[in-house]
């Protein structure tokens, strides 16, 4: 299927002649990509990253093609392998888009725009840091849904003021899932997210922008009855709001986001700030972030795996060596904050009486040490 | 490293001469605030009173590019192609077609409506208004 959704591609950028495929002109190709290595001082899996030397986590090409249909209607479609996910490639967004006068609609499938990077992570050239908080972003379970949007652009005096409002259907895909262990026949379960609302405001005045999101869906049935109890029609909600001052030399970014889910699953607040300076072609930076979860009543019972709370370091440089490229380090340090951290994979376990429980955390922190090359063509 | 010295002359010879000026279609509105020129130029806008406006850019390392974003965006030419990738990859707004010199921006304002560009002050013809000074 997807083989077949690429070749029709290909064909239609090269049969210029053909009456109804579009023209050489009508086509842009471009494309992003990064190539990622990284490593951890331990095997929590922060970042992706464990104590063996890893390139799949943070590699990846992507190209994106835009056709123009006419003056006003364009197609855009982005296939992307992800080293993540050994690489099958995916069409992570495929949408039509009509310019109206004072407003674009775009429908099909494309990216959400949750947090102020979150419609563009797989496209590292254009963001400083190598990769953004993970306190936030990881919590971004859904990376696209398919529906219909709005972009409406107002201009205040000397400021713009860009709305996007979007409603569809999403899913926790099978790739990203995190529901049972390893050879359960629920591991990987891909769990629909219907009933998705949301928007987002971003108002641009002088070098300053003040960006809000909300956004909230319904998580569906899984087909798997013992398992919808516990994850079926569920309420789920996203907040988030971020501030960033960039005038070129001085970078600023806060973002602070608030995710709410029904029923057993964590909910969390978290808060991140970054600070660079751009000093010719080098951008170097420090970040800090902070995670806690906020519902911790409702796993009364679950004595480790009750609450969790995460604040992470980060100190890396940018630097722009080559005409649209980019090589980027990184050096992160978190704290568990004595919980497991909300990884799995920190739990420490024990047989009490016959029982294997959960009683605690392996590690209390862990580094991360990352480069990747970015680029764009 | 030749580059740079090169691109070094450019700016110092360019600042010699009578400076760079924001240029439209006749057709279009009399003149640009500063700001509207810099939202354009960094993608936090696309419309000019409701209507979409075409950008131009002269290369990288034109000296007249180089004079124009110091004094408007504040970028350099990888902080700009930075941002427009994020334009771009999310949809969000197409970047500034790219011409070779002010003869070729001069005939594609004069062809473009709503379109918005830079020259020298001293190339500016009849074919295109001047919008700011800078």
């Amino acid at each position: 299927m997807k083989k077949s959704i690429t070749a029709i591609l290909i064909a239609a950028a090269m049969m210029p002649n053909c009456a109804s495929a579009a023209s050489m002109d009508d086509l842009r190709i471009s494309g992003f990509g990064s190539i990622g290595v990284g490593t951890a001082s331990n095997n929590v899996g922060y970042a992706g990253y464990d104590e063996e030397v890893d390139f799949k986590q943070d590699t990846l090409v992507g190209l994106q093609f835009d056709f123009n249909i006419n003056d006003k209607a364009k197609v855009t479609t982005q296939l992307v392998a992800n080293g993540r996910y050994d690489f099958e490639p995916a069409i992570e967004v495929a949408y039509l888009s009509y310019d109206f006068d004072r407003f674009t609609v775009r429908g099909g499938k494309m990216r959400t725009p949750f947090y102020m990077y979150s419609d563009y992570l797989d496209v590292g050239y254009a963001y400083p840091m190598l990769r953004p908080s993970q306190e936030i972003y990881e919590n971004l379970i859904i990376s696209n849904y398919t529906g219909v949007d709005l972009l409406i652009p107002i201009t205040i005096g000397d400021t713009t003021l860009q709305l996007q409002a979007f409603t569809g259907v999403s899913q926790v895909e099978e790739r990203d899932s995190t529901m049972g262990e390893k050879g359960d026949p629920t591991f990987g379960l891909q769990i629909d997210i219907n009933k998705v609302v949301g928007a987002t405001v971003h108002w641009y005045i002088d070098d300053w922008t003040l960006r809000y999101a909300y956004a909230q869906g319904e998580t569906g049935e899984t087909g798997v009855i013992e398992m919808d109890s516990m994850v079926a029609n569920k309420d789920a909600t996203f907040s988030s709001v971020g501030l960033q001052y960039n005038d070129g030399s001085l970078l600023v970014n806060l973002e602070a986001m608030s995710m709410k889910l029904d029923g057993v699953f964590h909910d969390n607040e978290g808060v991140s700030g970054l600070l660079g300076y751009q000093i010719g072609n080098f951008m170097p930076y420090i970040s800090a972030s902070w995670i806690n979860t906020t519902d911790d009543e409702e796993r009364e019972n679950t004595g480790a795996l009750q609450r969790y709370e995460r604040l992470s370091y980060s100190v890396g440089n940018r630097w722009d060596f080559a005409q649209n490229m980019a090589l980027k380090i990184d050096v992160t340090y978190v704290d568990y904050r004595d919980t497991y951290g909300g990884y799995g994979a920190n739990i420490e376990y024990q047989n009490i009486g016959g029982n294997i429980v959960p009683v605690g955390a392996r590690y209390d922190d862990t580094f991360v040490y990352s480069m990747s090359v970015d680029f764009v063509f | 490293m030749k580059k740079i010295l090169l691109v070094g002359l450019a700016v110092i010879s360019f600042n010699s001469a009578a400076g760079v000026v924001v240029i439209g279609n006749t057709q279009g509105a009399d003149s640009i605030s500063l700001n509207a020129v810099k939202n354009l130029y960094l993608g936090k806008s696309t419309q000019i009173d409701g209507s979409k406006v075409s950008l131009f850019e002269l290369p990288e390392g034109a000296a007249e590019r180089i004079a124009f974003h110091s004094k408007t965006t504040g970028r350099n030419d990888a902080q700009l192609q930075s941002n427009w990738s994020r334009l771009v990859f999310t949809g969000k707004a197409v970047a500034p077609e790219i011409v070779v010199d002010s003869t070729a921006i001069i005939n594609s304002v004069k062809s473009t409506n709503n379109a918005i560009a830079y020259i020298d002050e001293a190339d500016v013809t009849t074919d295109v208004k001047v919008l700011l000074k800078l």
